[in-house]
């Protein structure tokens, strides 16, 4: 009898657990960035797992495509995040946290131009690098193909123009946050936001009018 | 009429190239990089935490041990002041030794400048006989005054005494005085 209860209780107090933890991870994931980041502020490494979760791959691309290099983009990209790590304890939600992490990946970026006065917009990125979906092979091919050409773009337009692009597009920042982000005024943002679509378009429907 | 087809339009060419950027770069960041992101973001956590830990800890037993100390400090103080108070009553008493002797060495001094005021009168000149005890028992030397032994050992300090007691008022000390002072000094001279 003992032993029967004992597993029963054992099954239903495991189970319980998985489903408080599922629970917790429910609760985390509907929470707001700030408040996930406060939560870590006091601690809580599951508020920065989700955290983490939801802008990743984000940051990522951003700066692979504003360094157009493979092994620059990783060493950036932990460059960021170890800096919002450490200031974990002086975060203020003023702004939303995606502004703030984009601006902080972004300050890398330009402090890595000034160390670097030999940075060029040459491409060193892998096209098959880190695929997400389970494309066919065929579609893998093409896309490959799409890769290529928008890394050749983006490489072709001005250094500030692809920045505006990337964040608008990566981070889903309005013009007013990328202003913010980029310290300059909103006017600006916006023309260099409308050039560098202008030009991309230009590029990628000349390649290939088919995906348009 | 224009303005808003061409912004309409532009919006929609944005769209279509932002649709293509989407479907083009779905990379996504490496695992190695988020594992040691994350590992980084635990061990800062673990290690906030240890601290929170530590200075919880720490706080309540600082200010137990500094009120411990404070306690045992106040006590130390207090048997210290109270083992103080002999040595002062020693103080007063060799205050008043200094004051007995500081007044001596005062009578002594007025004495030699009596002398040198007076050099008729000097001890050379008379001879010391034997001092007879002034109304013994009956008198003491507070109800009435007389010259001290120090005071009576020469003639010029005895006198200087029995003047002191003649300008105090004292006259009848004083002449008790002045025949004693006859009666050890037969040869004295007044001045």
């Amino acid at each position: 009898m003992s032993l029967l209860t004992t597993d029963r209780l054992s099954v239903k107090s495991s189970l319980g657990v998985r489903e408080d933890r599922a629970y917790a991870r429910d609760m985390t994931d509907n929470l707001e960035d700030s408040a996930l980041m406060l939560r870590y502020q006091d601690g809580d490494i599951a508020a920065f797992e989700a955290l983490y979760r939801r802008h990743n791959d984000s940051l990522y691309r951003y700066l692979l495509r504003l360094s157009l290099n493979h092994a620059t983009a990783e060493d950036l990209y932990q460059e960021a995040w170890g800096k919002i790590i450490n200031a974990r304890k002086n975060y203020r939600p003023t702004a939303r946290f995606s502004t703030y992490l984009f601006r902080v990946a972004h300050n890398c970026f330009i402090d890595y131009v000034r160390r670097n006065k030999r940075h060029t917009a040459e491409i060193d990125i892998d096209p098959d690098l880190s695929p997400t979906t389970d494309d066919a092979p065929d579609q893998l091919t093409e896309k490959r193909l799409f890769r290529i050409r928008l890394n050749r773009s983006l490489a072709d337009l001005p250094e500030e123009q692809r920045d505006v692009f990337l964040l608008h597009e990566e981070a889903g920042l309005s013009i007013d946050d990328i202003s913010k982000v980029t310290g300059v005024n909103r006017e600006t943002t916006k023309s260099r936001l409308r050039y560098a679509m202008r030009k991309l378009k230009t590029a990628l429907t000349e390649a290939d009018e088919g995906i348009v | 009429m224009n303005a808003p087809v061409d912004q309409s339009g532009s919006h929609a060419e944005d769209d279509v190239i932002a649709a293509i950027y989407r479907r083009t770069a779905d990379e996504s960041a490496p695992d190695h990089l988020n594992q040691t992101i994350l590992r980084r973001a635990r061990k800062a956590g673990a290690r906030g935490a240890a601290k929170f830990w530590h200075v919880g800890w720490l706080q309540p037993i600082a200010l137990v041990a500094v009120v411990g100390l404070s306690l045992t400090l106040i006590l130390d103080i207090n048997e210290f002041v109270d083992t103080e108070d002999p040595p002062a009553a020693v103080s007063q008493g060799s205050n008043s030794l200094d004051r007995a002797a500081a007044a001596a060495l005062e009578q002594i001094r007025s004495a030699e400048s009596f002398a040198q005021q007076n050099p008729g009168v000097s001890d050379s000149t008379v001879e010391p006989q034997m001092v007879k005890p002034l109304n013994p028992g009956n008198v003491t030397r507070d109800d009435n005054p007389q010259c001290s032994v120090t005071q009576r050992s020469t003639t010029a300090l005895w006198w200087q005494c029995i003047q002191s007691m003649e300008r105090r008022g004292d006259t009848e000390a004083a002449t008790i005085e002045y025949e004693a002072l006859f009666a050890a000094y037969p040869a004295f001279e007044v001045p």
